[in-house]
This record gives structure tokens, C-alpha cells and sequence, in this order.
């Protein structure tokens, strides 16, 4: 996988891997709720070069994509190395064809799982340890339903050991910064990207694309053994002082 | 569906509290698919999971009482175990069938290697 050339190779050849993936439907009124906006090809390969570049050990990793849509990022994390990925979709019919996108783009079965759940009434079972190894997702907004893209974030936190990686809108950075320190979690704006917004609900098809500034954000959770160490330290200054 | 991600779902139906979890398996279907054999991947994966809800699982659906109820440390070294953990995680792939809450009784289709979790409104 990894270009010759260097950097700019891999990166269009993951751009090239995920550039036929269908997007959604046009029409599908009933669906206007949801939110699915489907992650451009060239922004996915671009998001997951560069969580390539920041995770270690990929290959053994389990990569979590809540509300995986048509499969773009499932198949870009795929693509840079991760070991597995289990996708979670609400819609039916588009975790049916993230699963045959997935298929037809890997022949090794074993690197996903797709389930078709509601990450909002996703209770997950308290198990020993969190299952995620990472996440990396494109949540909805929350434009249309008012703290979804939080909601989505919870989970993530609750079921992921390490670095969550999302996409929001940035007028709501300030907001999820204040989110990320109250959960324990650095926060760091990796990319700014043009987001083009769909097209699939209006009637005229309109050529102007219309745009909407995102934030692909790194949520890396703070270590908690430093702090204890920290403590410690401070403990034995006392101790020297008395 | 394989039950490495079978261990991430419990009856999400509001108020069923008890009994919940793991959910039962009913297979129509299933397929065994070889995969490579990794140990790394597997070593970091069984402290992640609920090792009881998966020693249930394999009583259920194998018959294989051999399967051992709590994990020890020197199952890592067991060559033999942990290629059947393998299989058992990995290769296994339940394509037709449902997801049975021994608590509520609500059934959850698997359809095409898909797990269907959705609720209906009075479920939420």
C-alpha cells in the first residue's frame, strides 16, 4: 500500500480505491431526518491518511465507524491497514450496501462486521474492557436532530480505549471542545474541510454545490497514570518538606 | 455477524433490564471462513470481551461443554485453544438467523450477515 513516491501516491491511490463507491439515493424524502451526507472520496482518503499516520499497531487494531453509511470510511480505514471494522448503521438498506461494497472491495470476511442499529438506543454491555481499539466517524450534525452528533460522541467514548476521530460542523467546535475536557479527552482540530453538503433532497438538482465548513477532529483520551504519578511526586515533596 | 460482535449488544428494548445480555443466537445459516491465524490481535482482544457471555454462547450454539468458563492466563500458551478461539471469534460468520433477549423475548432478524437492532417506536 504504501506509494513509492511518498506521501501524495498513497494518498490519491486510496482516493482512487474509494472513488467508485455509489453515494446516496436521490429523493428519499423520509430520509431528510438523517442526515446522511456521504464523506467525499477525497476528504476520506485524506481523514484516513492521516489517522495511518497517528495510530500505531493498525494492523491489530478493531476500528469502530458509528453511522458507516454507503462504507466510505470503513473502507478507507480498511485500506491504510486496520485489522478490523465493525460499522454501525441505522439505515437498513445502506448497511446492506456497506456490507456488499465491503465485500466486493475485500475478500478476507473476517476484517468487518456491519450491524444495523440505532447508535442513540445502543445500550452496549458493560464488558471488561472497551472493545474499540479506535473509532474514526462522520456523525450526523445535528442540524435536524439537535445533539445527535454528542450522542454519538458518548458512545464512542464509552466503547473505545482509544482515539476517537469525528467530523463536525465547526460552529459547534467551541461546544465540543468544552465536551471533550469535561470527558476526559485532549481535542485537537486536524483538518478544516469544505464539506459539500447533498444535493439528494432538492427537487431541482440545482448545479451550484452548496458547502458547509467541517472539522475532522482528534478526540485522544488523557492519560490517567500520569496524573497519579503526579501526585505522588507532590505527596513526596511534602514528605521532604517535613 | 461474528460474535466478536455479537459481545457488543445486549436487548436495547427500554426497560428490559434483566436477563439481557448475551442475547441468544438462533442460527439459520452460518459459515466457517478461514482466515489467517494471528495471535496478537487475539491476546489484546480477550481482556476486551465479556469472556462469561462468550463461554454461554459457545455452550449454546456448539454443544462444546470443553470451552472453558473463565479464562486463564495459560490458555494464551495453548496453541490448540487459541486457534479454536480463533475460529470460535473469527472465522464464524452467522448469516440467517436472530438475536433472542432471554429477558423481554424480543427477537432481532439477522438477514444477509446483518443484525437487525432497530426498535419499533413502542420499544424506545
Amino acid at each position: 500500500m504504501q506509494g513509492k513516491g511518498g506521501k501524495q501516491v498513497k494518498l490519491k491511490h486510496i482516493e482512487s480505491f474509494l472513488s467508485d463507491l455509489d453515494n446516496f439515493e436521490q429523493g428519499e424524502f423520509s430520509k431528510l431526518k438523517l442526515e446522511q451526507h456521504m464523506t467525499p472520496a477525497n476528504v476520506a482518503a485524506l481523514c484516513v491518511s492521516m489517522v495511518a499516520e497517528i495510530e500505531e499497531n493498525l494492523e491489530d487494531q478493531i476500528v469502530g465507524d458509528f453511522g458507516c453509511g454507503t462504507g466510505m470510511l470503513s473502507c478507507g480505514m480498511l485500506c491504510v491497514g486496520a485489522g478490523q471494522v465493525i460499522g454501525l448503521e441505522l439505515d437498513s438498506k445502506y448497511a446492506q450496501i456497506t456490507l456488499d461494497t465491503l465485500e466486493d472491495k475485500f475478500e478476507d470476511p473476517s476484517m468487518y462486521d456491519i450491524i444495523n442499529i440505532n447508535v442513540k438506543h445502543w445500550q452496549p454491555p458493560t464488558l471488561n474492557g472497551k472493545l474499540f481499539d479506535t473509532v474514526v466517524m462522520n456523525p450526523p450534525f445535528g442540524t435536524k436532530d439537535e445533539g445527535i452528533d454528542v450522542v454519538f460522541l458518548e458512545k464512542a467514548f464509552q466503547t473505545c480505549s482509544g482515539n476517537v476521530y469525528s467530523m463536525h460542523k465547526s460552529s459547534t467546535r467551541k461546544f465540543l471542545q468544552k465536551k471533550a475536557e469535561q470527558c476526559g479527552y485532549e481535542f485537537t482540530v486536524l483538518q478544516e474541510i469544505k464539506f459539500p453538503l447533498p444535493k439528494r433532497f432538492n427537487k431541482y438538482h440545482k448545479k451550484e454545490v452548496a458547502y458547509t465548513e467541517v472539522d475532522f477532529i482528534l478526540f485522544k483520551p488523557k492519560k490517567m497514570i500520569p496524573q497519579i504519578k503526579q501526585q505522588q511526586n507532590e505527596e513526596k515533596k511534602v514528605n521532604i518538606q517535613e | 455477524m461474528r460474535l466478536l460482535s455479537h459481545n457488543l449488544l445486549q436487548c436495547n428494548v427500554k426497560n428490559c433490564k434483566s436477563n439481557n445480555f448475551p442475547l441468544k443466537i438462533q442460527v439459520d445459516k452460518s459459515n466457517i471462513i478461514n482466515c489467517e491465524f494471528r495471535k496478537e490481535p487475539l491476546v489484546k482482544l480477550i481482556p476486551k470481551l465479556d469472556w462469561n457471555a462468550l463461554a454461554i454462547t459457545v455452550h449454546n450454539l456448539a454443544k462444546n461443554k470443553e470451552f472453558p468458563e473463565k479464562f486463564s492466563p495459560a490458555l494464551l500458551d495453548d496453541q490448540k485453544f487459541m486457534q479454536e478461539l480463533h475460529r470460535i471469534l473469527m472465522e464464524t460468520h452467522i448469516i440467517e438467523g436472530a438475536l433472542i433477549c432471554e429477558g423481554c423475548n424480543k427477537r432481532y432478524p439477522i438477514k444477509n450477515g446483518i443484525p437487525n437492532m432497530i426498535l419499533n417506536d413502542e420499544e424506545v
